[in-house]
């Protein structure tokens, strides 16, 4: 079966491929397996988020060519493609670990086991450079953000949040419920990519004592 | 090197840009580059730099002085002027919202992710210009320097703008009423968006019963239309996404005109 995703235009030269929810990351990986991404033949940007991925080219040719070719990709199935998986070590000792428990009415080594248990996939990237949203917890594990945001949560706190899980790339203000946290460079703008975890790439949590 | 100058009085908002990084969209990290590129395009050819060589951005104020001999071109004039040693040129605030300053052989600054412009919504970049820095001057860059004075093209009277990829979320005339009114170019002007003020906002609808939309990605001049009715027009520095409905796009060309909209001023729309 031919996979016809929809199209809003943005503009001549973008437009946005309406995709399922969890599809947007992987789909900007397969593309760029294939060759198209940001800064291939034509390609300006391809952005991934929620429910859709953008394409912003160069001219409508360009353009034209690009979505023609994004919106009919299938996505391998987890698993069936040697995927590479990035191991963030996380050290539990977050300051909401117990609160987001109970929250959840599970215990701590629930959530835990939870988080190492299953690979999450990155969805997208958004709020800060380098910050990536995790798909992959259960809903039971689906929490809003708390209600009054930390001014200041450190570089490296794994937290959780409407739905998904991450890594703070940088120190910033936030409002994500804090497990724990990581020494892992996830971001560093003296590296070419300068993310560890692109769109689409799998993640394991691995659980340490100490960071 | 071939040059140096110093930097007497920073000024307002003043930035170093070059082209930005585009490409990094995906990583969360926005674009930047000149507000108004046209004009920092125009200065730079009025030294003989290449387009996208590393020039100063700033709302007015700047004060520098020169170290060298030096060749510069300031967009409140758009004429090349020969600077000794010792002399100091200033940028007043002038009828725009930034003004460029360029520097024939180009300002040498930290390139980071393969880009000079500082970016104000992430801090990437090299810092924002500062009283006393010093930046040195790249080689000549031996093209001719021909031009007394470059005139900039005068903007249109309407800016052009295509429909929006979320007219569904409005009521089925929002586009229309986008080009019909006459809307002012709010205080909320930044490198990030500006922010505008209609007579008639734009009505929601909501979509299978929700006026929630997922973030999503954002272009260049993308029209943010929150419940508020005030749309946000967004300008280099813009998030890579957002949540509000993208009711319509700004014409690239006439980008820059629309950024030289001062605050307190109207602007008009027409369909591109």
């Amino acid at each position: 079966m031919t996979i016809h995703r929809p199209i809003r235009p943005m503009g001549p030269v973008a437009a946005l491929v309406e995709c399922a929810p969890g599809e947007p990351g992987p789909l900007v990986l397969a593309a760029r397996r294939v060759g198209i991404g940001a800064g291939s033949a034509g390609v300006v940007e391809m952005v991934p988020a929620a429910c859709t991925v953008l394409v912003e080219c160069v001219d409508a040719e360009s353009l034209d060519r690009t979505v023609d070719l994004v919106r009919s990709i299938e996505i391998g199935r987890s698993g069936s493609d040697d995927v590479e998986v990035v191991e963030i070590p996380v050290c539990f000792d977050g300051a909401d670990l117990d609160e987001v428990a109970a929250r959840c009415a599970r215990s701590a080594d629930e959530v835990i086991g939870t988080v190492v248990a299953g690979p999450l996939t990155v969805a997208f990237c958004g709020f800060a450079p380098g910050f990536a949203y995790l798909d992959g917890l259960p809903s039971w594990l689906h929490l809003p953000r708390r209600d009054t945001p930390r001014a200041r949560v450190p570089e490296g706190s794994f937290a959780v949040a409407a739905g998904y899980a991450a890594v703070y790339p940088s120190a910033s203000p936030g409002g994500w419920n804090l497990l724990g946290s990581t020494s892992a460079e996830i971001w560093s703008i003296d590296r070419d990519p300068p993310a560890v975890l692109a769109p689409g790439t799998q993640v394991r949590i691995i659980a340490v004592d100490r960071t | 090197m071939s040059g140096a100058l110093t930097i007497i009085r920073r000024g307002w908002s003043t930035t170093l840009q070059d082209r930005g990084r585009p490409g990094l969209a995906h990583f969360g990290v926005p674009t930047s580059g000149p507000v108004d590129r046209p004009l920092a395009d125009l200065v730079n050819r009025v030294v003989g730099n290449p387009a996208g060589t590393t020039v100063f951005e700033t709302a007015g104020g700047l004060v520098v002085r020169a170290e060298w001999p030096l060749v510069v071109a300031a967009s409140p004039t758009g004429a090349p002027v020969s600077l000794q040693p010792g002399d100091e040129l200033a940028i007043e605030p002038g009828e725009r919202n930034v003004e460029y300053l360029a520097v024939r052989g180009g300002i040498l600054a930290e390139q980071v992710l393969g880009s000079s412009s500082h970016d104000t919504l992430s801090g990437i970049g090299p810092d924002p210009v500062d009283d006393g820095a010093r930046y040195e001057i790249g080689d000549d860059p031996r093209t001719p320097v021909h031009v007394d004075v470059a005139p900039l093209a005068e903007g249109p009277d309407r800016i052009r703008l295509w429909p929006g990829p979320r007219l569904d979320r409005f009521v089925d005339d929002a586009f229309d009423t986008m080009l019909a009114g006459r809307w002012r170019v709010t205080e909320f002007w930044s490198r990030v968006g500006v922010r505008l003020l209609g007579e008639a906002p734009a009505r929601r609808r909501p979509v299978d019963g929700s006026n929630e939309l997922p973030s999503e990605g954002l272009v260049l001049g993308a029209v943010q239309m929150p419940p508020s009715g005030e749309p946000v027009v967004m300008l280099p520095d813009h998030p890579t996404t957002g949540g509000y409905p993208v009711i319509a796009v700004v014409h690239v060309d006439d980008l820059g005109s629309f950024a030289r909209r001062r605050p307190g001023g109207t602007v008009r729309f027409v369909a591109a």
